[in-house]
């Protein structure tokens, strides 16, 4: 069945339908969250907050026409909205942040491929990150990504492209300084 | 199509590499719990349809609340009654103006027509088929009283910018601020009787009145001519009817915040 056919199940007030739901994405969405703030509590809420929004809207009656953009919308939002209240315009470029990383994720991983990983898309600002975990991460299609991030397609294109490059840039940064620690 | 393809170049180079950067996954178990939250939160707190609504009508601004009311009203009789009105009101003057050689004395059959036409249209705006304004009542969006006030502004300012200019064709060069005022003051006087004795006494009963009152005025007008509201210019007590008539009309008006209020404290 599809994702959107649930959802018409739980307009008809079928409330199982949301336990097919919660169990397909529970797993992508936290992972997505997460990777963008960086914080489980934090991840956890948002979560939280988004299949409670899906399961309202579900009640009241709506179907969205593409079910998953439509998730990773709300679930964005709902990040967006946390900068915004928390007043963390983050710097991403600051040195202070990129010195904390290591204290916010000793418990995520310590393996340094993995922490540079971690460090470098850091530094890359908010909407490309997005892309590239919708994309990577998510495997969603850039028509998705498109509606998820109300961007026009080839503004998704763009920013996946820039985002890569700007990896790379800093993947040769780090190489020429010798912090390289991917080869 | 070059750019696509150094898309998909720098995305396969990099496919790989993103594996490096994973995210603690939820258990099982968190799930459940998860599901569980989400139910025991919609369990306490149903989705409240009319909260959501008051909520939503409390962020709108004044401005945009007013016009929702003035579309709400207007469309409730439709823009096709409201040209009606109009056109039936041309028709009335050209008839009149065409049938009467004298302009005052054809001024005088045609304020006469006009207010009783605007008791009609009154009468009509006020009509006791408003299912569609209980149930804007009832999704707390404005009170009927409210909205009884916005149907008399539409059919005031309607009738009146309807009057005004065809004065000129029943009068011709003959008009005069006088005559205008003269036509002004009576459609005032009638639309406010009819609005606020439905008010006060419902529809029927103040449709009944208004007809009376204007029955009474058309009737009785030569016996008791210093008494009626149809005074021309020329008459001797027509600027101090006008004022008696005028204040009369405001004081009727402000008897509806009374009743407004009796309202909200009865809900």
């Amino acid at each position: 069945m599809q994702d959107e056919e649930y959802m018409r199940q739980l307009s008809y007030g079928n409330d199982s339908a949301l336990d097919t739901l919660v169990f397909q994405y529970h797993k992508p969405l936290y992972g997505y969250v997460y990777r963008l703030l960086q914080d489980e509590n934090l991840a956890e809420d948002i979560v939280q907050d988004t299949f409670m929004k899906i399961y309202q809207q579900g009640k009241n009656g709506f179907v969205p026409d593409s079910f998953k953009p439509w998730m990773y919308k709300i679930a964005t939002n709902g990040c967006r909205d946390y900068w915004r209240k928390a007043s963390t315009k983050r710097e991403y470029f600051t040195d202070e942040i990129v010195e904390g990383t290591g204290k916010i994720h000793h418990i995520i991983d310590r393996q340094l491929e993995r922490q540079w990983m971690i460090d470098a898309l850091d530094q890359l600002a908010p909407d490309y990150r997005m892309v590239l975990y919708l994309r990577f991460y998510q495997e969603l299609k850039y028509a998705e990504i498109a509606l998820a991030l109300e961007i026009p397609l080839n503004t998704v294109k763009t920013w996946i492209s820039r985002g890569l490059k700007q990896l790379e840039g800093i993947l040769l940064e780090d190489e020429r300084k010798g912090a390289g620690v991917n080869e | 199509m070059s750019e696509d393809r150094e898309l998909t170049r720098l995305e396969n180079e990099w496919k790989n590499r993103f594996d490096r950067f994973t995210a603690p996954e939820p258990s099982r178990e968190q799930t459940l719990d998860l599901l569980q939250k989400i139910k025991a939160v919609e369990e306490v707190k149903p989705v409240d349809l009319r909260f959501k609504l008051e909520s939503h009508q409390d962020t709108q601004s004044m401005s945009a609340r007013t016009v929702n009311l003035f579309l709400s009203q207007w469309n409730f009789h439709g823009t096709r009654s409201w040209l009606l009105t109009g056109i039936i009101m041309l028709i009335l003057t050209l008839t009149i103006s065409q049938n009467i050689g004298n302009e005052v004395a054809g001024f005088s059959t045609w304020i006469k027509w006009v207010t009783l036409f605007m008791i009609a249209v009154m009468g009509y705006a006020f009509r006791t088929k408003n299912e569609g304004n209980q149930l804007i009542e009832t999704l707390s969006y404005y009170p009927l009283t409210v909205q009884m006030f916005m149907r008399f502004m539409i059919v005031m300012a309607l009738q009146l910018a309807i009057t005004l200019p065809l004065s000129f064709i029943i009068l011709g060069a003959t008009n005069s601020i006088y005559y205008l005022l003269g036509s002004f003051t009576p459609v005032l006087f009638f639309g406010v009787i009819g609005f606020v004795s439905t008010i006060w006494l419902g529809q029927k009963i103040g449709l009944l009145l208004a007809l009376f009152v204007w029955f009474s005025q058309t009737l009785f007008e030569k016996q008791h001519q210093s008494a009626s509201l149809f005074q021309l210019p020329e008459n001797e007590g027509f600027l101090l009817m006008n004022i008696v008539v005028m204040g009369i009309s405001i004081l009727l008006l402000g008897t509806v915040t009374l009743k407004y209020r009796q309202m909200r404290d009865l809900t």
